[in-house]
């Protein structure tokens, strides 16, 4: 499966593709970054300007003592202290009696004071000025003078408690003059300074100054809201900008890259072939992905020629395959597969052969035929090679033994002899064949085969069992000119069979490596010797391909067997029935007879009786039309006799119904008539005739 | 089947040689009696016939009613088989056969 780009969603897109996710991370890291840097720009911003207020409060502070009547604050202070003294009670609130004995030291130099004071708060721009005492045991602050710009002043005397935590300067009894930071009671968040006048064990005297950071801090949170929002606008920018020069650069190229190679691998798939789907993207980024690009045209067209190449190939293999194919149902055609093989013949022998070729076309073959009416040629042979040459071989090696037995006759020796030379004549692939060849006499049973380096053959005896039959072989054919073959003969009888095979039989190994063998394939055969043909070889190939399961077959196998049944001596033909087919019935009868020992005049007795018979139906069966006779001859043995009936399909006729002629009336009397069957059942052992299904069936029996 | 016929006198001599049955014998008739104009002994030789069958005899019978008033027919060199078939069929008591050797 080839894989084809990813089909993304708006949604998908944005969460997966490269161009926003590069934009997320620039974005936040940019803005994190300027965050940061901002976090450090407020804390020097905020140090510089806490700096600035603390000098200024201190400053004022300092400028207020220098510039007021000392004696006269100093003298305020004294007095109030006393009454703070006197008026000792603990933690308790300032009491309106308290107050009003502080509140005495107001006069109208005390007014002017407070009046210079707020006056220099405004020239100094700070919010607050008092003259008090801080109380470091009770963490109080005791007020004398106070001018405030933003509230009510406090009144002299009035104190308040501090929160230990912002007036830890003083209390850690320092006597610089510092400034602190504190939540001044009246006018809230602010910085304040101090400067200190006198600083006894228990109570500081000082000059506070104090300025409202409210407005300080108010300014500095619009300062950073919109340094922030212009931190997040460039961060923005940069990160868009960022973003869009990668998704120029290198999502879009890649984008056209895999579009192509998707649309690349969908066209092959649908076996539209182009090499240009990577040839028409105009990568110019000059970087690695416009090399990229460069490779994957070039390999395009690399793997296109390559697979054009491999479709060529893979057609030629087609159809080397389909070749191959026709080869073998060539092959297949030539050995001869129809059983059995002659249906007229088979009360005459029975005879079965199988092929099971290792590859596709084999190198064995085996063939059978009519060498006359009489002979059958029967062989089996195995080609040195396999596949295409030994098929090419095969057939060659065939049709010369076909054509050599032909032209020379019932020789086996002779045939081999003829086919080696014409193979030597022309073998310029050294290959060889090996054949063991046989003809039969059906009549006799006689066998006579030769054998040019073939496996040795099976023969089963007078219903026993399948033996090996060490034949004297000959040398292989065409392994060497001018060969001799020797002919042996084997008298078969009623029963008698012959099994023949090729090398692939007992070479045939199994799972252990051990090979089939003779004595195995003996073993197979007499299991039931008797069988017929057909079975025999079936069952023993069953037999081998069992022993050899699981294992590779790497030769043909091929097997041929022939049971003799003797001659039962049936025979029959069937021709027209006019009277110029006299002679041929004549004919086929005696060469029947011939092969029996029986003397010329029962021959020609023979000869008269069928002369008689046949012309009596060319002449009465179908008249005035005519129709089809068939003739058949059966030989017996014990005693040796002949029976030959005469079967039409013509009109129901009794030729034996007639009573016999008088044949001692003198020549004037005598009738010609009825003579003829006379002579036949005179001369013949017995004459019987019956009518049968359509059919007037005249049997005739000679003893021979 | 073929016939050699030799012409002394008046005596003719018909040698026949092969087969003389159903397909044979018409012709054999016709052969014959074309010789026989002013013959009046006819002599058969079957030294070279195989077999006879019923269709020959039919022939011999009607050669042998022709030649009976004339002169005679005579058979000759008649081998066994033909003999048999005369002798079965009541040919030899009619017919005047020559005894081979």
């Amino acid at each position: 499966m080839s894989a084809s780009p990813q089909k993304w969603s708006f949604f998908e897109r944005l969460k997966y593709s490269l161009g926003p996710r590069l934009f997320r991370v620039i974005f936040t890291f940019t803005f994190v970054l300027s965050i940061f840097a901002a976090g450090i720009g407020f804390s020097l911003y905020s140090g510089a300007a806490t700096g600035e207020y603390a000098r200024t409060t201190y400053h004022t502070a300092r400028t207020a003592w220098n510039t007021m009547d000392r004696d006269l604050i100093t003298g305020y202070m004294n007095t109030v202290f006393d009454e703070y003294r006197s008026f000792t009670q603990g933690n308790a609130a300032p009491d309106d009696a308290y107050l009003s004995k502080t509140g005495t030291i107001v006069d109208e130099n005390y007014l002017a004071a407070q009046s210079y004071l707020k006056m220099l708060c405004r020239s100094c721009d700070v919010d607050r000025l008092y003259c008090g005492i801080f109380d470091r045991a009770n963490n109080r602050m005791l007020f004398i003078l106070d001018a405030n710009l933003n509230a009510e002043d406090q009144p002299p005397g009035q104190f308040i408690s501090f929160d230990r935590s912002v007036v830890i300067d003083i209390k850690a009894n320092k006597t610089t003059n510092r400034f602190m930071l504190m939540v001044d009671p009246d006018i809230g968040y602010a910085c304040s300074s101090s400067y200190i006048i006198r600083n006894d064990k228990d109570y500081v005297y000082a000059v506070f100054c104090g300025v409202n950071l409210t407005r300080v801090v108010s300014d500095s949170l619009s300062f950073m809201a919109v340094f922030i929002m212009v931190l997040l606008i460039v961060s923005l920018i940069t990160a868009f900008t960022f973003s869009w020069y990668m998704q120029y650069k290198v999502v879009r190229p890649i984008n056209s890259l895999a579009s192509a190679a998707g649309e690349y691998s969908i066209d092959r798939e649908s076996g539209n072939i182009r090499d240009d789907h990577f040839a028409n993207i105009n990568i110019r980024t000059g970087d690695e992905i416009q090399n990229l690009s460069e490779v994957l045209k070039e390999m395009e067209k690399d793997v296109s020629e390559y697979y054009m190449n491999m479709i060529e190939a893979s057609r030629e293999q087609e159809r080397l395959s389909s070749e191959m194919e026709i080869a073998e149902r060539i092959q297949e055609g030539t050995l001869p597969s129809t059983f059995p093989p002659f249906p007229n013949l088979t009360d005459f022998f029975d005879i079965y052969a199988l092929m099971d070729p290792a590859k596709e076309v084999g190198g064995d073959f085996y063939d059978f035929f009519m060498l006359n009416e009489d002979q059958m040629v029967f062989l089996i042979a195995d080609v040195s090679g396999k596949g295409i040459p030994g098929a090419l071989f095969m057939m060659i090696s065939k049709i010369m033994i076909f054509n050599s037995a032909k032209m020379i006759g019932p020789d086996p020796a002779l045939i081999l002899e003829a086919v080696n030379t014409g193979i030597m004549e022309n073998n310029k692939a050294e290959m060889f064949v090996t054949v063991w060849l046989g003809i039969l006499d059906i009549h006799s049973g006689r066998l006579i085969a030769a054998n040019a380096g073939h496996e040795y053959p099976f023969i089963q005896k007078a219903g026993g069992r399948f033996e090996l039959f060490k034949d004297k072989h000959g040398f292989v054919i065409g392994g060497m000119d001018m060969i001799k073959y020797h002919n042996y003969e084997i008298q078969l009888e009623k029963g008698d069979a012959v099994y023949v095979y090729t090398d692939g039989v007992p070479e045939a190994v199994n799972t252990a490596g051990e090979m089939y063998g003779e004595a195995r394939i003996g073993e197979a055969l007499n299991k039931d010797p008797e069988r017929g043909m057909e079975a025999l070889l079936k069952e023993t190939k069953e037999d081998l391909d069992e022993f050899s399961r699981d294992t590779e077959q790497f030769d043909d196998i091929t097997m041929l067997g022939l049971r003799y049944y003797g001659d039962t001596g049936m025979q029959e033909m069937k021709t027209e029935a006019v009277l110029e087919n006299i002679p041929a019935v004549t004919d086929f009868v005696d060469r029947i007879l011939e092969k029996k020992s029986c003397s010329t005049k029962t021959i020609t007795q023979i000869n008269i009786a069928v002369d008689e018979l046949f012309s009596n139906v060319a002449r009465y069966a179908y008249k005035p039309d005519t129709g089809s006779v068939t003739v058949r001859v059966e030989t017996e043995e014990n005693p040796a006799a002949a029976v030959i009936t005469f079967i039409d399909s013509g009109l129901p006729y009794n030729p034996l119904g007639k009573s016999d002629p008088d044949v001692s009336l003198p020549a004037e009397e005598r009738e010609i008539g009825g003579l003829g069957i006379f002579l036949v059942r005179k001369m013949m052992d017995d004459l019987s005739y019956e009518y049968k299904d359509g059919k007037n069936i005249l049997k005739v029996r000679k003893l021979l | 089947m073929n016939i050699e016929f030799k012409r002394e006198e008046n005596r003719l001599t018909a040698a026949v040689k092969g087969r003389i049955d159903t397909n044979s014998a018409p012709d054999a008739e016709t052969q014959i009696t074309e010789q026989l104009d002013g013959v009046d002994s006819l002599v058969l030789d079957f030294s070279e016939v195989d077999y006879i069958s019923s269709a020959g005899l039919r022939v011999l019978l009607v050669l042998h009613k022709q030649m009976a008033p004339r002169g005679g027919m005579k058979l000759i060199h008649v081998n066994e088989t033909v003999h048999e078939v005369l002798d079965i069929t009541g040919f030899l008591d009619i017919l005047d056969v020559e005894e081979e050797g």
